[in-house]
């Protein structure tokens, strides 16, 4: 096979074109070409004598005529694509060796985007060929039986049988792995071969971001090192992501940099992004210095491309949603059954229940939900300008009823080159607006509203509890509270680079803006659902807020190469500031059917207030130098200020450094070269900072209000100081120090990739609330600088692709493995405390030497079935250890062997941190048909099931898990669920901080699966459209999992509506106190390309 | 045109250096919603809104030391004159059965400490402050008395306590535990520095304020706590005399909202229908809090929506109920023959019950809206079924049941009824924290320590006669003690005080033994309704020495690295 290809890409814009160069080979001034001004030659080894002497003469001529130079006296013809140039052997035209077939075909991109330009050549006969044309279609004569070779610059090659057909539609896949692939990183690219940090990269396209819900959705499982965790099932809530473990407890969430400015990742549309890439150690995420520590994730949009026709892409699917699972409770007869046999409860309505199963709440709860999204795509470009534009529309109904989300997103990013290409200028523009329909119902209700309850009664009211039961009635109160939240969105970014005159030097401006506009609104409908549960009044509330940020950066760039020396410098400056100003107001005695505060009695009017800002100042600069394409070293400096922080203690500084060898480049390596295409060592050390666990203004001694007291029947508004915790004056920057060893190895013509990374992680200074002795009589706690932190981590990530004739399929695996310790506190603390699920005592602790959010609790051991049992559990002294208990009880294994269970009996338990985290994609395409599969999982985890305990523990007569019925009884003595517990639990059978609510947090799932089929070329053509593909997807399919809740991915508990008893906080992960259930999603799509 | 362009980016790039000039004054970000330390305590107008915040903790409506839900009031059904609502809050119910841990129900920690922090703050920052000395020097006197009445409650409640005399800000460091004697003297210092300072009486717009006869009240039953009879008896007859205090004619009086701040009336928390009316479940923090009650409705009966004048909006949740052995005691002394009622009179304020039932010479009375008692206990009893988890064993008299509903603490004057949801009528009725009746009580236990016999029998003769019994003439020392013990229960049914009293009388095996018995209480019955027996339900028999007070509350152990948890709860 003598074929091969030069691939020289680039992505500077067409222009007027200067060359002066002297002796020197086709190659070189090819290159010089390429490097200049960004044209590439496509062509086949054998058809052009690179090595030909020739000299160039050309000042601000068309391209056309230097390429007309370059290429002066060889046989060969020439066309210029775009920034292509694509030279074909002159005498392929006119010498075409016998014709024993014409075959015709289209070459598309997977997306089935044609593909301009490309190579289709007969195998073994390089001579014939031609290129595809604006349609990507091509006309080719070839012997019968032989087979097509198809390329084109950044895609694989692909080979293809012609046998028994005439017509043939390719698609080609793109060559992600191709090492001149360029990776954003902050403020610049670097070719991939020359990056020495840890950065994961990841299309739009291999996200599956078309068939995604929101883009944190989208990145789930994707990325080794990249946890993402859902806080709720709530449509159009954000997920939880975290980089590299837990690093902070204060805040773990990255930075989010859109298109250059910093936002929130649920700010974009899914199928708007192009790239997505995680910036995971210090060296790659240093120039974002204060704000990085918990990594910095990177989203670039799509934009048009050069001299490309407009092309339009409509993209649209409608599904529906229902709950992946039902948690497994008591109908009405059971649980009359239960309280017969138990003596649960004694109140006739249950005792004489002949009702049936009575009312299933979770089928009355939950429903089957439409979910549909549209959007356009209309993208191209000139010779100077390109653009891009999109809109779209989502509209999700959420399985719990009367929750829904709406979501109109609409961006624009263009660009402009003015002055022959020496003045750049850029912009995004990114607007969504939404409105989010949510519900704070509590889960649980669904679960411990007896089936004795009427949903309504006859009269169509909602039903009220009976006497003996209590509690909400969970569809009346998400039928009766109407919870709204209205958002528009706007993220604005202009940027303008302009070339300084010495040759590599530019300077950047960029500006950002985001404003976000919300509104909340509240309302509620009088109700009487139990003697604990009512409403009197109609009720509303409503209130608005404004948050705006601004950035404004300067940066200086140098890129310069000499010889084998390769230099990239950056300087920069950058000011920002983000502020925010909201008021409420609410009325109660609104009449029936009125909506609006005005309809209030304005006498029970109230009203509210507040605004905060922040700002922040940077100076920031970068060195990149790689000598040879083998030794690379980048070096790096960040120092931040900030106004949280007070005088004295407001500045940090971040330094990094890396390096990286190339080893496949060195000469010793030339033998190997042909089976290992890439072979990278690099390493990183660096310190990043962090302040998102500090409020605005924590060091600043205020007064509160409202500790009013009546004297003489007069209010006297009550305001003094000392109310809450304040931090302490010197409290400041977090400090995250990674290192980072990676290698990099591909092999096989890239057939086969694998990474590997392996980091050590220490967060100095943490910011940390730390809980304070009540005895303080303060409320709230400080944030301080409060201990370190360890991670220590390995990721990896394994790719192939292959095409076995017309089959292309992709396989990629990821894992990660994090260890976390809290290994130092400041001071003389030892521990604190994090989730306690209805202030029944903390389940969560950090403590020195163990994992933050480990499980700190009394080890069960199984369940006493005589009185033998309990008399013979005695400790060294003979004495027993639980004198209380009595059968069916659980026994506790007596941690500190003082002769008691209690407090001081607490273990690590496990946490809820994954041992190992895991991502597989299976991709596949046959001719028209597509297929990709995505899973993803979680092991060596558990959670704590905060539902289950407090069905337990309820304190009014409600419905209980199923399992109980199973209860350990003198008859039923093989039973694993302990006695149910008549009277006084003298023996803590049910507390809360025993291991008896643990469960084991493994998960695998099927994440999603989509399947496509793209209609005939021949049918669509008809029609005006390029490609039209049908697909179904399937989100949460199945999941394998022991756990007895609605779904084991919990992260931290936030977002609307989430159970939020135990408070928030990175120790409430895998802490389930009934959270918005997960749903299971079937959507049937259509993507139209125009 | 290309000269010119480059000169003009040259300017355009160094700008950022003149934005760092200035970057330290753009760090600067100012609070813009509260006003600072520095700027608050300069004048006379703000150091009343902070003594107003320094009452604030105790009068929360939930939450709160006099509160519901957590609130002490739940805490004293302990004790023999109550008889908890079973199956209630599992919270609540575990320091009732005695089977609470340090992570469990122990609320009181936290609101006595915002109290004493708050009242720390306002001491040490108020004499910053240029104003009229007297009038700063009164307002000290409240702020300390406010302080010693908490750390008072400490001792009774905790018995062991951190003390803090100063506020965080000025005293950053964590304090171990101190004493019951220290936390003690701490409240005795208080209070004696606050009779010093305080008025004797209050005009009509500072009601609720503290005087000095509260003060002195209050140092009284401290030095009672303390052993120092003498000085308690001298504290409490400095206010007998020359105070104005004496009890009302009618004991009804010290329950009612039309007869607030009353002759007998030494303390109590001001409550009104101020602020939000709709926020049922306040805090009472808030610029627009509730500035009502909610205990009406935690032990109010149930009643149905509709009254006999359809008026009334509702019941409670009846919590808290006469004790079958409070009932026994009441029913034990009939008033003499010719009497307008057959029992003590403050058994008609403590409990609802029908009069005829028991061939009582008073008339059946109807309550809230008119409502017979029949009407609630068919509500409370039969249809909410507040007795199927266990029924108060109340005697059988004259041949028929025992039936009683605690009524003291609910307005059962209130047409309205006593639900708290839109009913601020049910929720303004003041909380008497120290009654005169009480220092008549705690002048006679000295008088009794002291030897003085004849003035103990004394006062507890004022009580009797103003309920209706005849005085009586006892002079054996332990006799009058018996009658104390007996006159106080009675008297003081459901108003938070017989815990305390138990605990200070008896030793803990005394106490175990007594309420074993006396709180062996509750009908148990088999599914056919069939009795099998009266049995301790609320779990006496697991009563130990260390339930006489309440563990130190886990978060503080975990959190104060000065302390550890008092070695009876470890």
């Amino acid at each position: 096979m003598t074929l091969a290809l030069f691939c020289l890409n680039s992505l500077i814009f067409s222009q007027n074109v200067s060359l002066h160069i002297k002796s020197t080979t086709v190659k070189q001034a090819m290159e010089a070409l390429k490097e200049k001004n960004g044209y590439s030659f496509v062509f086949s080894s054998g058809d052009v004598n690179t090595s030909k002497k020739i000299s160039i003469e050309a000042s601000d001529q068309p391209v056309d005529a230097v390429v007309k130079q370059i290429l002066a006296g060889q046989d060969v013809s020439y066309e210029i694509k775009g920034k292509n140039i694509v030279i074909k052997k002159a005498s392929n035209v006119n010498n075409v060796p016998q014709k024993q077939k014409k075959i015709s075909g289209v070459v598309t991109d997977a997306g089935g985007v044609p593909v301009i330009g490309a190579n289709v050549i007969e195998k073994g006969m390089a001579a014939n060929g031609t290129i595809t044309d604006i349609d990507g279609n091509f006309n080719l004569d070839v012997a019968e039986n032989s087979s097509l070779l198809i390329s084109y610059i950044g895609f694989n090659s692909q080979e293809v049988s012609v046998s028994g057909r005439n017509s043939i539609t390719i698609k080609l896949q793109e060559d992600t792995k191709a090492l001149d692939e360029v990776v954003v990183i902050g403020y610049g690219t670097v070719k991939k071969s020359h990056l020495t940090g840890a950065v994961s990269s990841v299309s739009g396209k291999d996200l599956q971001a078309n068939v995604a819900r929101s883009a944190s959705a989208a990145l789930q499982g994707r990325i080794p090192g990249v946890t993402v965790s859902s806080p709720s099932g709530q449509p159009g809530e954000g997920m939880n992501i975290n980089i590299r473990g837990i690093s902070s407890l204060s805040s773990t969430t990255p930075l989010y940099v859109i298109d250059g400015v910093y936002g929130d990742i649920n700010m974009v549309d899914p199928s708007d992004i192009q790239s997505i890439e995680v910036l995971k150690d210090a060296s790659a995420a240093a120039i974002y210095g204060s704000r990085a520590a918990n990594g910095v994730v990177l989203i670039t949009t799509k934009g048009g491309k050069l001299e490309t026709p407009t092309r339009v892409t409509v993209d649209g699917y409608a599904g529906i949603q229902n709950v992946a699972k039902y948690i497994d409770v008591m109908d009405g007869n059971e649980l009359r059954d239960f309280a017969k046999t138990t003596g649960y409860s004694s109140a006739d309505g249950l005792i004489g229940w002949s009702g049936g199963k009575g009312t299933d709440w979770q089928k009355e709860l939950y429903r089957t939900a439409f979910i549909s999204k549209v959007g356009v795509n209309v993208s191209g470009g000139n010779k100077t300008s390109v653009y891009d534009l999109s809109g779209s529309y989502l509209k999700q109904e959420g399985i719990v009823k009367t929750t829904d989300y709406e979501a109109w997103n609409i961006r624009s990013k263009n660009s402009f080159s003015l002055f022959e290409n020496h003045v750049r200028l850029g912009s995004t523009v990114m607007l969504k607006m939404w409105r989010k329909d949510y519900d704070d119902v509590s889960y649980t209700s669904a679960l411990t509203a007896v089936p004795q309850w009427n949903v309504y009664n006859e009269n169509g009211d909602w039903g009220k509890a009976p006497t003996w039961s209590r509690g909400e009635n969970p569809v009346g109160w998400v039928e009766a509270y109407d919870l709204q939240r209205h958002g528009v969105d706007l993220l604005l970014n202009g940027w303008a680079e302009v070339d300084l005159g010495i040759k590599g030097l530019k300077y950047k401006m960029n500006v950002g803006v985001n404003k976000y506009t919300r509104r909340n609104y509240n309302y509620a409908m009088p109700y009487v659902f139990s003697s604990t549960s009512q409403n009197p009044d109609y009720k509303l509330n409503e209130s608005t807020n404004w948050e705006n940020s601004w950035l404004f950066e300067n940066t200086l760039h140098y890129d310069t190469s000499l010889d084998k020396h390769t230099i990239s410098a950056l300087a920069g400056y950058s000011a920002q500031r983000n502020d925010s100003r909201g008021f409420g107001a609410g009325r109660i005695g609104l009449p029936a059917g009125l909506q609006v505060i005005d309809a209030g009695l304005a006498t029970t009017q109230t009203t509210n207030g507040s605004a905060w800002a922040n700002s922040l100042i940077s100076m920031f600069g970068r060195l990149m130098y790689s000598y040879d394409s083998r030794y690379m070293v980048s070096v790096s400096v960040r120092r931040d200020g900030s106004s949280k922080f007070s005088d004295g203690h407001r500045w940090g500084t971040f330094p990094s450094a890396s390096i990286g060898w190339n080893l496949m480049n060195e000469s010793f390596f030339e033998n190997a070269k042909k089976t290992v295409n890439e072979l990278k060592i690099r390493a990183s050390y660096g310190v990043l900072g962090n302040l998102n666990g500090i409020g605005n203004y924590a060091t600043q001694a205020t007064t509160k209000s409202g500790l009013n007291d009546v004297w003489g029947g007069l209010l006297i508004p009550g305001k003094t100081t000392g109310v809450s915790w304040l931090s302490p004056a010197d409290v400041t920057w977090e400090k995250t120090k990674t290192l980072n060893i990676g290698v990099d190895i591909s092999l096989l013509n890239n057939k086969l990739s694998l990474n590997a990374d392996y980091y050590v992680q220490k967060t100095e200074d943490m910011l940390l609330s730390m809980p304070q002795p009540g005895s303080f009589g303060l409320s709230g706690s400080p944030t301080m600088n409060a201990g370190t932190v360890k991670n220590n981590g390995f990721e990896l990530a394994l790719s192939h692709r292959n095409n076995i004739g017309e089959l292309y399929y992709h396989l990629g695996a990821n894992a990660s493995f994090v260890k976390n310790e809290l290994s130092k506190v400041n001071g003389s603390r030892r521990e604190w405390t994090g989730f306690n699920p209805h202030d029944k005592g903390a389940v969560t602790y950090a403590m020195v030497g163990r994992p933050i959010g480990f499980f700190n609790l009394i080890k069960t051991d199984g369940i006493f079935k005589s009185k033998e049992e309990i008399d013979a559990y005695v400790n060294e002294k003979g004495n027993r250890i639980q004198p209380n208990a009595v059968p069916g009880d659980l026994k506790y294994i007596d941690y500190n062997k003082d002769g008691k269970i209690n407090n001081l009996d607490r273990q690590d338990c496990g946490n809820a941190f994954p041992k190992m985290t895991v991502g597989f994609n299976l991709g596949a395409q046959w001719r028209s048909v597509d297929m990709n599969l995505f899973f993803d999982g979680n092991f060596g985890n558990k959670i704590y099931n905060a539902v289950y305990f407090s069905t337990v523990y309820n304190e009014s007569t409600g419905n209980q898990y199923r399992e109980r019925l199973n209860s350990w009884t003198e008859s039923n003595k093989k039973s694993k669920v302990p006695r149910y517990v008549t009277g006084n639990d003298t023996n803590g059978t049910n507390w809360g901080y025993t291991d008896r609510w643990l469960e084991n947090g493994s998960f695998f799932r099927l994440k999603t699966v989509e399947a496509g089929y793209t209609l005939p070329k021949l049918l669509t053509s008809k029609a005006y459209m390029q490609q039209v593909r049908l697909y179904l997807a399937v989100e949460n399919l199945f999941t394998a999992s022991g756990y007895k809740g609605y779904t084991p991915d919990l992260g931290i508990n936030s977002g609307d509506g989430a159970g939020t008893s135990g408070g928030g906080g990175v120790m409430t992960r895998g802490c389930d106190d009934g959270r918005y259930p997960t749903a299971r999603i079937f959507t049937l799509g259509v993507q139209v390309n125009f | 045109m290309k000269t010119y362009f480059k000169k003009y980016l040259t300017v355009l790039a160094f700008t950022p250096l003149l934005f760092t000039a200035c970057s330290e004054s753009f760090l600067e970000e100012i609070n813009p919603n509260e006003e600072t330390t520095v700027t608050y305590w300069v004048n006379e107008a703000n150091v009343k809104k902070g003594l107003a915040a320094a009452y604030n903790p105790i009068r929360r409506m939930s939450w709160g030391y006099y509160g519901g839900y957590e609130g002490i009031l739940h805490y004293q059904m302990r004790a023999d004159d109550l008889f908890p609502t079973r199956g209630e809050e599992a919270s609540i119910w575990e320091t009732l059965s005695f089977t609470n841990t340090a992570n469990t129900g122990n609320g009181a920690w936290g609101y006595l400490y915002i109290g004493i922090q708050l009242a720390n703050e306002f001491i040490y920052n108020a004499p910053k402050v240029k104003m009229d000395e007297s009038l700063l020097s009164q307002m000290l006197g409240e702020a300390y008395f406010l302080r010693g009445f908490e750390y008072f409650r400490v001792r009774t409640d905790f018995n062991q306590g951190v003390i803090r005399t100063l506020p965080q800000s000025a005293d950053p460091e964590a304090h171990g535990l101190s004493t019951p004697e220290e936390l003690l003297e701490q409240a005795i210092a208080d209070l004696k520095e606050a009779k010093n300072r305080l008025p004797k009486s209050r005009p009509a717009n500072e009601m609720g304020r503290i005087t000095q006869g509260a003060a002195i009240a209050m140092l009284g039953k401290a030095y009672l706590w303390k052993g120092d009879f003498a000085a308690a008896k001298a504290e409490f007859e400095l206010i007998m005399n020359g105070y104005g205090y004496d009890l009302m004619p009618e004991y009804e009086a010290n329950f009612r909202d039309n007869s607030e701040f009353n002759k007998e009336s030494v303390w109590e928390i001001n409550y009104e229908a101020l602020g939000n009316e709709g926020d049922s479940w306040g805090s009472s923090q808030g610029d627009n809090a509730f500035m009502g009650s909610v205990i009406g409705h935690y032990f109010g009966p149930s009643l149905k929506d509709k009254g006999a004048n359809g008026l009334c909006l509702g019941g409670g949740w009846y919590k808290m109920q006469p004790s079958p052995y409070l009932i026994k005691k009441f029913i034990e002394e009939p008033r003499p023959a010719g009497s307008d009622s057959k029992w003590d009179k403050r058994l008609y304020t403590t409990a609802f019950f029908k009069y005829s039932d028991y061939k009582d010479s008073k008339k059946d009375d109807t309550f809230f809206d008119a409502t017979p008692f029949d009407s609630i206990f068919k509500w409370t009893v039969k249809d909410d079924k507040k007795w199927s988890k266990g029924e108060p064993a109340y005697p059988v008299i004259e041949g028929k049941p025992g039936r009683f509903l605690m009524k003291k603490l609910t307005p059962w004057y209130n047409p309205t009824g006593c639900t708290m949801y839109h009913n601020n009528a049910g929720r303004i009725n003041n909380f008497r924290i120290m009654r005169f009746a009480e220092v008549l009580f705690l002048h006679a236990e000295a008088c009794l320590q002291t030897g003085d016999v004849a003035s103990a029998m004394n006062n507890i003769n004022r009580i009797r006669v103003r309920a209706g019994l005849p005085e009586k003439r006892l002079s054996d020392k332990n006799a009058v003690w018996e009658e104390l013990r007996n006159q106080k229960l009675l008297e003081f049914a459901g108003e938070n005080i017989r815990w305390d009293d138990l605990v200070r009388w008896y030793s803990y095996e005394e106490l175990k033994g007594i309420m074993v018995g006396r709180k062996t209480d509750t009908r148990i019955y088999d599914s056919n309704g069939n009795l099998l027996g009266v049995e301790d339900t609320q779990n006496f028999k697991n009563f130990q020495k260390k339930h006489l007070y309440f563990p130190i509350p886990q978060g503080e152990v975990d959190a104060n690295q000065k302390l550890q948890q008092k070695a009876e709860w470890i």
